[in-house]
């Protein structure tokens, strides 16, 4: 009993970084602003944060990474597959080969451009929004050709306005530095 | 059977013994020391009133306006060349340093063969990463506001990771390297210096909070210190660079006051000499001399012991899972659980062989040194023998050895580990000592070894025509020749092969060729569990080598 116990622990202990890596660390719409606040000090200067609106039945949230210059996240399907969807936001990105599209109405105060890359066996596709500050890179690399799986995936994925968080800790006291806050200290 | 031991100890009866009354100490407690308490009783408070702050609303926004406000003052001394120095010191706690440190560490303790300690601290390294990740995703604490971020980060900031994985490095580093003492005093306050500077410069760099720095260091520090002073202490445990095997126990220092305070009181007799004797002849436990307190001159002043610790416990489980493996289950291969009964079961051997007349060390008795961790056993010590391999091999000697053996026969039963190290000389008088392997009813194949041990060590000193002739006496031809039909391989210790290998004659055929033929007797058992084990052993390897190669980033 005591082997299978310590067998057990080193599994649990051996395994839980790997496993750990997310449903913690939601960059959610509503709700808490922890997570959207990082990713806002990950990328001072963009003024739109992309987050989860909500997930429609068959998606799933598989983890975040938000470090200096860049937040993403990605998102799952059971038909799409792992990691189907991935988000990232960083301060620029090369549209170069995307075609510009007109957004839709809650994609208001950014450019979107489309990036087919392939439809069969695999759907395969870019799309990028850039705003004041920042761009978007949506990855959609789903296990099958359903590209019908896009709409779903669009309706998880909107975009927080990065001066409600700045109002919402100014009235705390606090300045989130970048865009749309005073200047910061950097005694330079 | 005489007994030749010390006068006091066979009239224990006679004296009161202290007993060590309810609640007091033992005579080697198991603890974390004064520090380790006080660090951990820190920490608690620590993380308690720190995540409690930090959670609940108010006292979050409180927190985060004095950490930027303080933060804010000192970038007012911000200039460039101080920020290079500060990016450079911040430099420290990054990926590569730490991973040449850590495999650096692996490496050397690999190389001393220092495996506990490579174990807890490896254990620390993954212990102190997943409870540093988990408590900074709960927390979800943002970098600091209000003031300029200048250099990198990675995730939220509560608490500072690269601290806590710089402190928890070089604190495993000075536990696991450095001899205790003055050098290791010094290794600590070293690291502890590293680690502030480093933690000024992210101060500083305003990458971290100054709460941030403050409790990953002290979890970087806490987890090392209080799990190498539990699992690898100092007295049990001894960083050294002396030649000699891991097995054995430092019996200076504190652990050599405790044996001889534990002595006194349990046994009734000072000892005022602690001496490691035999050790490269012993990988199963501290084998040690006793001098007690007595008449200069007096041969009874002397007494056997060997001290058993849990790691002897672990060795011999992991003993006998090999055996079973390699060789299905050719006896009772069922492993010990506690060291309490290791030393019951040699205390209880060595006075059954004293009950059958048998040339082994007369039992007096166990000492608790540390409870349900650290036993030491006493016995008769055989004054002025030396071993078998070191003494003339007479006819008479040889009839002894053929003697004991036929008594071991007739007792029902098997001492396993006949070898040169484990049978002395005594005035011209063969002793057996070891009896830990002593096994009652043993299957007639262990027998049968013993018996072809026996001659293949006494013909080592003389021939093995001399020997078969006095093997005679007590055995049948039949017997002896099923003894060399038994005996390959692992049947005969390690000293026994590498021995007869020095010598040169082939012993075995020799003794083959003198006795009656016999087909060889196989000793591989094979059976549905020695399949099963094997599998899973080979199963768990594997889940263990895949979740280590899974999760390498985070480890690295």
């Amino acid at each position: 009993v005591r082997r299978g116990i310590a067998a057990l622990a080193l599994v649990t202990v051996l395994g839980a970084p790997a496993c750990q890596t997310a449903a913690d660390v939601r960059p959610d719409c509503q709700g808490e602003d922890r997570v959207l606040t990082l990713a806002a000090q990950a990328v001072p200067s963009a003024t739109l944060l992309p987050c989860i609106q909500g997930l429609v039945s068959g998606w799933r949230f598989e983890g975040a990474q938000i470090v200096d210059g860049s937040s993403r996240f990605w998102l799952g399907s059971d038909r799409g597959g792992v990691r189907a969807v991935g988000v990232e936001l960083t301060e620029t990105c090369d549209v170069t080969g995307a075609v510009e599209v007109i957004p839709g109405v809650d994609e208001a105060g950014t450019q979107r451009f489309e990036e087919p890359l392939s439809l069969s066996p695999a759907f395969s596709a870019n799309r990028y929004y850039t705003f004041p500050g920042g761009c978007v890179t949506v990855e959609y690399r789903f296990g099958t050709n359903d590209s019908a799986l896009v709409l779903q995936a669009d309706l998880a994925i909107s975009f927080r306005p990065r001066q409600e968080l700045v109002d919402r800790l100014d009235d705390l006291g606090l300045v989130l530095c970048g865009a749309g806050a005073p200047d910061c200290a950097d005694g330079e | 059977v005489e007994v030749t031991g010390h006068a006091s100890i066979g009239q224990r009866s006679l004296r009161r013994l202290r007993r060590r009354p309810s609640g007091e100490p033992p005579p080697l407690p198991h603890e974390i020391g004064r520090t380790g308490r006080l660090l951990l009783t820190i920490l608690v408070v620590a993380a308690v009133t720190t995540v409690a702050a930090i959670l609940i609303g108010s006292g979050a926004a409180a927190v985060e306006r004095v950490d930027s406000a303080f933060l804010r003052w000192l970038s007012g001394f911000r200039s460039d060349p101080l920020s290079d120095v500060m990016r450079f010191l911040d430099g420290l706690a990054s990926r590569w340093p730490l991973r040449i440190l850590r495999w650096g560490t692996l490496l050397a303790l690999i190389v001393v063969r220092r495996w506990r300690h490579l174990f807890v601290f490896v254990t620390s390294l993954i212990v102190l990463e997943l409870v540093t990740y988990s408590i900074s995703i709960s927390v979800a604490r943002a970098r600091p506001f209000g003031v300029e971020i200048l250099t990198d980060w990675n995730g939220f900031a509560m608490p500072s990771r690269p601290i806590a994985s710089l402190a928890v490095t070089l604190f495993g580093m000075s536990y696991a390297l450095v001899p205790a003492g003055r050098g290791r005093y010094t290794a600590k306050w070293i690291s502890a210096v590293v680690v502030a500077l480093v933690a000024v410069a992210r101060i500083y760099l305003a990458v971290d909070h100054v709460t941030d720095v403050l409790f990953g260091a002290l979890l970087g520090v806490t987890v090392p210190i209080v799990a190498f002073r539990w699992f690898a202490p100092n007295d049990v445990f001894p960083v050294t660079y002396r030649r000699g095997k891991t097995a054995h126990l430092d019996v200076s220092g504190r652990r050599g006051e405790a044996i001889v305070r534990a002595t006194e009181d349990q046994l009734g007799v000072k000892v005022v000499e602690i001496k490691p004797i035999g050790l490269e002849g012993s990988g199963g436990s501290t084998p040690l001399r006793l001098t007690l307190e007595g008449e200069e001159g007096d041969l009874r002043r002397y007494a056997f012991a060997k001290l058993y610790a849990k790691n002897h416990v672990r060795a011999d489980r992991w003993y006998k899972l090999g055996r079973q493996i390699l060789y299905g289950a050719l006896e009772d291969e069922t492993p010990f659980q506690t060291v309490r009964r290791f030393v019951e079961y040699e205390d209880y051997t060595l006075r059954l062989m004293a009950d059958f007349g048998l040339p082994t060390p007369h039992p007096y008795g166990v000492v608790e040194i540390t409870p349900e961790r650290e036993y030491m056993i006493v016995m008769e010590f055989f004054h002025g023998a030396v071993e078998l391999g070191d003494a003339e091999v007479t006819e008479d000697l040889i009839d002894e050895g053929m003697e004991l053996i036929r008594r071991l026969w007739e007792s029902g039963l098997a001492h396993r580990d006949i070898k040169p190290a484990n049978l002395m000389v005594q005035d011209g008088k063969l002793r057996l000592i070891d009896v830990f392997f002593v096994q009652v009813r043993p299957s007639p194949w262990r027998q049968a070894v013993d018996l072809a041990n026996m001659m293949l060590v006494l013909a080592l000193g003389s021939d093995a025509r001399t020997v078969y002739a006095v093997a005679e006496r007590y055995f049948t031809p039949e017997e002896i020749a099923e003894a060399f039909a038994a005996t390959r391989g692992v049947a005969s210790p390690t000293q026994v092969r590498s021995m007869i290998k020095r010598d040169g004659r082939n012993l075995v055929d020799e003794f083959r060729a003198l006795a009656p033929h016999h087909d060889p007797i196989p000793i591989q058992r094979w059976s549905l569990r020695r399949v099963g084990l094997t599998m899973w052993v080979v199963f768990l390897g594997l889940i263990v080598v895949g979740l280590v190669l899974s999760n390498w980033a985070a480890f690295t």
